[in-house]
């Protein structure tokens, strides 16, 4: 029988199953591929600098040559992504800050010269999945 | 009614204090010789005192209910380690997946506890027992889900965690992404030492919830059952259904306080590490002052660092003693053990001499 008291359980037992989806989606750990080589995306190439530095949400930066690839862990579906374009002595010659959303297993490499070009998305198919 | 003499005042405090009173004197000889800084002791005990001190709180409700140290708080420590396995598996990190894994063990805690409640209503005066010997059974039933159920009936997908054979959880699992989230949630550092302010945040709060929990109806018919079950029974209060409640609400934070206690540590021995949760936690309990039928919110924390600075300072107290470290922890461990026996002793010979001296002061005898 629905009464008061059974609406708010049932009310209870909903918010709690939708708190621990949120839960699920804003603190799972997703492994991704940070890139920097040369690729191409709906016609259009982009190249890759020489060296740069890859932070994601304000974590330990990753150090990429040109044609370098490395593997992260990035946590829940909204993303920061900080790039620092280094010359030959180290020092930083550009910086480029920016915000993309990715969730799920496809597309799992990041690609550096992508978000710098400005393509739509830097996610893109990591080799595994191609 | 007699009034009670200087003399008969100190022995008095001596017998209902004995226990921490030789703690103190064994800290007092142990610490000197471990050689010990202060810095590094009191860095130590805020780290232990933050990762145990929900465990042994947990066990204060069913002693206000009268039904004495709950041996059976494992089983909430087990359904805990469920939801951290189910957790680490599906990669969820940091505060956000200790959540989850609490709202994952909850249920299984509340279905544990309430069977432990129901067994425990069927062994009246014999609660201890019933359910150090529960703790065994379930740990059993723990031990099949886990190493048979898990990889086959429960999707298990990060490989990581399953044996090489297929199934069954790994004896050692790394809780990497959580460990330390709640502790330094506040990160906060004075001059060398890091205070765990999360987790002593946490804990202020359930002190605070058992203060008003206490005052509540039902806090008040926990103690009216614990006081006597018969003449809360007569006065209307349904000490069944009371003492299953006690149960529970221990049963569920003590699975919390396993998940506290293991993102302190950062590992979980899938096999073992609710083991020992139960005993130590007793132990600490009773070490602080605590008695079978009387507990209070200092008593855990003085408990909890007594006990935990024999744990540190022993083996290193043993090594300069006798020349080895292993003195020293076996000391620790009959230490551990021992104490439970003593407290149980010293209880009942308590109860005797106060009965004693309650029967005197009616009297009027000298």
């Amino acid at each position: 029988m629905i009464n008061r008291r059974n609406g708010f359980r049932v009310g209870l037992l909903v918010v709690l199953v939708l708190f621990g989806m949120y839960l699920y989606t804003s603190g799972k750990q997703h492994q991704v591929l940070v890139d920097n080589m040369p690729i191409e995306l709906e016609g259009k190439a982009y190249a890759p600098e020489a060296l740069i530095r890859v932070a994601f949400n304000g974590g330990e930066p990753l150090e990429l040559a040109s044609g370098d690839r490395d593997v992260t862990h990035i946590v829940g579906p909204r993303h920061t992504v900080k790039i620092e374009v280094l010359n030959e002595s180290g020092d930083v010659v550009n910086t480029l800050e920016g915000e993309f959303r990715w969730v799920g297993r496809k597309k799992s490499m990041f690609s550096a010269p992508a978000l710098m070009g400005g393509a739509p998305s830097p996610m893109v198919d990591s080799p595994v999945e191609e | 009614m007699k009034a009670y003499t200087t003399k008969e005042k100190i022995q008095h405090f001596l017998i209902s204090n004995a226990v921490p009173i030789i703690f103190i004197l064994m800290s007092a000889v142990a610490i000197p010789l471990s050689g010990f800084s202060a810095t590094y002791l009191v860095q130590e005990m805020l780290i232990r005192l933050a990762r145990n001190s929900f465990l042994v709180l947990s066990l204060i409700i069913p002693i206000v209910a009268g039904m004495g140290l709950n041996f059976g708080m494992v089983l909430g420590a087990m359904a805990g380690q469920i939801g951290l396995i189910l957790v680490s598996d599906w990669a969820v990190v940091g505060m956000r997946g200790l959540l989850l894994a609490a709202m994952i063990a909850t249920p299984i805690a509340i279905g544990l506890g309430y069977v432990c409640g129901a067994v425990l209503n069927r062994a009246k005066g014999r609660e201890m027992v019933t359910s150090y010997i529960l703790g065994f059974f379930v740990n059993g039933i723990y031990q099949l889900t886990v190493l048979y159920g898990f990889g086959k009936l429960v999707p298990i997908g990060n490989a990581e965690l399953v044996l090489s054979r297929g199934y069954g959880i790994r004896n050692a699992i790394n809780l990497a992404g959580m460990r330390h989230a709640l502790d330094y949630l506040v990160p906060i550092k004075i001059g060398t030492l890091n205070v765990p302010v999360g987790t002593y945040l946490t804990i202020a709060l359930f002190c605070l919830f058992i203060v008003w929990f206490r005052r509540t109806k039902l806090g008040q018919d926990m103690r009216a059952i614990g006081q006597d079950m018969g003449v809360a029974g007569a006065a209307g209060i349904p000490v069944e259904k009371t003492r299953i409640i006690a149960i529970i609400i221990s049963t569920v934070l003590a699975c919390y306080g396993q998940i506290i206690f293991l993102q302190n540590i950062g590992t979980m021995n899938t096999y073992n590490s609710h083991d020992q949760a139960g005993m130590f936690a007793i132990a600490a309990l009773l070490i602080g002052g605590a008695t079978v039928s009387k507990a209070t919110i200092p008593n855990v924390f003085v408990g909890v660092v007594l006990f935990h600075l024999m744990f540190v300072v022993s083996p290193m107290a043993g090594k300069q003693l006798m020349g080895q470290a292993q003195i020293g922890e076996y000391f620790r461990v009959f230490v551990s053990y021992g104490i439970i026996a003593i407290s149980l002793a010293l209880h009942a010979w308590k109860r005797q001499k106060d009965r004693e001296r309650a029967r005197r002061s009616l009297r009027g005898e000298a």
